[in-house]
């Protein structure tokens, strides 16, 4: 039996499925002549195929990678899933600005943004580098509704913090040094949870804000906010904030002082209600 | 009763000027392969969150691109290159990292059982994770879905001896490491 024959019988599926193929019979007739053992040999190496198949069978994804990646999708196509609309354009400029290091900035970024984001810049720079129009890409009225859909894609994917803290004051201050938007006063019944830390991300040029608070049992609430002047619609300042459900979770929208704020949530509406007083 | 998570292949394409009948043909077809194509960014990348942004990524070029995948019966390889260009492109913008870590990996680490390996997957991913790249991306597509070592030059754009060559090795290093119990 050759070498070639060999490395044919292990490299066709451990099921049985490429045995019909003449050239694999042809190799599994010479490894019979070549005795018992040799079968034998046939034998164990596919019942390790089988035991690997069938343990990598067993690797579960993120619960939560599903839902991302159709969410993902349906913004590339530019069609607009319930409850939220996802838009591109939206997605294609997230990136974080609260990167601590080179390699953070390329984490917890949602990936379709990546490449299109530097090749945008690029592309600015080599306009400009030419005497050409230099697009300032911050848009002074981008619908509240592009921010929502980033935020919520940004939620679902999960998050890395760009601080851990459970202090308050650690949090601001940080927030603070990078200038980035920040809510001075929150409602009562919400600054009395535990902090677990901040992040800051630049979504379409808008600066925003990422605190993430716990409810007893580690459940999570993820408060965005951004300056209200950059966007078209934001609700008025003083008014009481529109709280809405879909699937498992819940969404608060709601302005104060000068900020735009998203509540991303998995509670019922009524514990939200109750936390925003 | 079907899983749901795991849905049968293949509702036939539909009309492209069908916009609601196409979405819910590309999930369909996602939320069939997408937990396979997570386990095999798992094994190349070897990080959870890294896997999961490779397996985003394709997943979004083939709701752009899926037209232009003549045959329903190639979207399988088609998903597989993708990714495995996502993860080559990955590698290169992370490139210290992941040599840092391919050269602190030891193929003698230590051996397992194969009784071990069904118990949970994380043991079989170890293994793949203690082979070299070349090696890994040919057995992983051998386990994880069942390709034929074919299908596996056609996803990775190698001659089939050399996948041959490749699933060979890693049987033997695979081997290796499974040797207590063999």
């Amino acid at each position: 039996m050759t070498e070639e024959q060999l490395q044919l019988l292990r490299a066709a599926r451990p099921n049985g499925q490429d045995d019909d193929m003449p050239a694999v019979a042809e190799a599994r007739e010479a490894l019979a002549r070549a005795g018992d053992s040799s079968l034998d040999w046939l034998k164990s190496e596919r019942a390790v195929d089988l035991k690997m198949m069938a343990s990598l069978g067993q690797v579960d994804p993120p619960p939560d990678l599903k839902a991302a990646i159709l969410t993902a999708m349906r913004a590339a196509r530019g069609t607009a899933p319930t409850p939220v609309h996802l838009l591109e354009p939206v997605l294609s400029t997230v990136r974080y600005s609260g990167a601590q290091t080179p390699q953070d900035s390329f984490k917890n970024v949602v990936p379709i943004s990546r490449r299109r984001w530097l090749g945008w810049s690029a592309g600015a720079a080599a306009a400009a580098a030419f005497g050409g129009i230099w697009v300032w890409r911050r848009a002074t009225t981008t619908p509240m509704a592009n921010l929502t859909a980033a935020l919520e894609a940004i939620t679902a994917k999960g998050l890395e913090l760009g601080l851990m803290s459970s202090d308050k004051a650690a949090i601001m201050g940080w927030l603070r040094e990078r200038r980035a938007p920040r809510l001075g006063e929150f409602p009562v019944k919400l600054d009395n949870l535990e902090r677990k830390g901040c992040q800051i991300y630049d979504i379409q040029g808008h600066s925003v804000s990422l605190e993430c608070l716990l409810l007893p049992g580690m459940r999570q609430l993820h408060l965005y906010s951004t300056d209200s002047s950059g966007l078209a619609d934001s609700p008025a300042s003083g008014v009481a904030a529109v709280v809405k459900s879909y699937d498992d979770r819940t969404l608060a929208t709601w302005s104060q002082a000068d900020l735009t704020l998203w509540l991303f949530s998995q509670e019922k509406p009524d514990v939200i209600r109750e936390l925003l007083g | 009763m079907p899983d749901p998570d795991h849905p049968p292949l293949f509702t036939p394409r539909p009309s492209s000027q069908d916009e609601v009948a196409v979405q819910a043909w590309l999930d369909h077809v996602i939320i069939h392969y997408y937990r396979q194509l997570y386990c095999y960014a798992l094994s190349l990348t070897g990080h959870e969150a890294d896997a999961a942004d490779i397996t985003q990524q394709s997943a979004v070029k083939f709701s752009q691109n899926w037209s232009s995948i003549r045959e329903d019966g190639a979207i399988r390889a088609w998903l597989y290159t993708t990714l495995y260009r996502e993860f080559l492109l990955f590698r290169r913008r992370t490139r210290k990292t992941v040599e840092f870590e391919e050269t602190h990996l030891p193929v003698e680490l230590h051996q397992v059982s194969p009784q071990e390996l069904n118990a949970d997957g994380s043991t079989a991913m170890e293994l793949l994770q203690r082979m070299d790249e070349p090696h890994r991306s040919v057995l992983s597509l051998f386990y994880i879905d069942d390709l034929s070592y074919r299908e596996i030059a056609e996803v990775l754009n190698i001659p089939a001896g050399t996948v041959m060559s490749r699933l060979s090795r890693a049987k033997d290093t695979l081997r290796t490491l499974l040797a207590p119990a063999l």
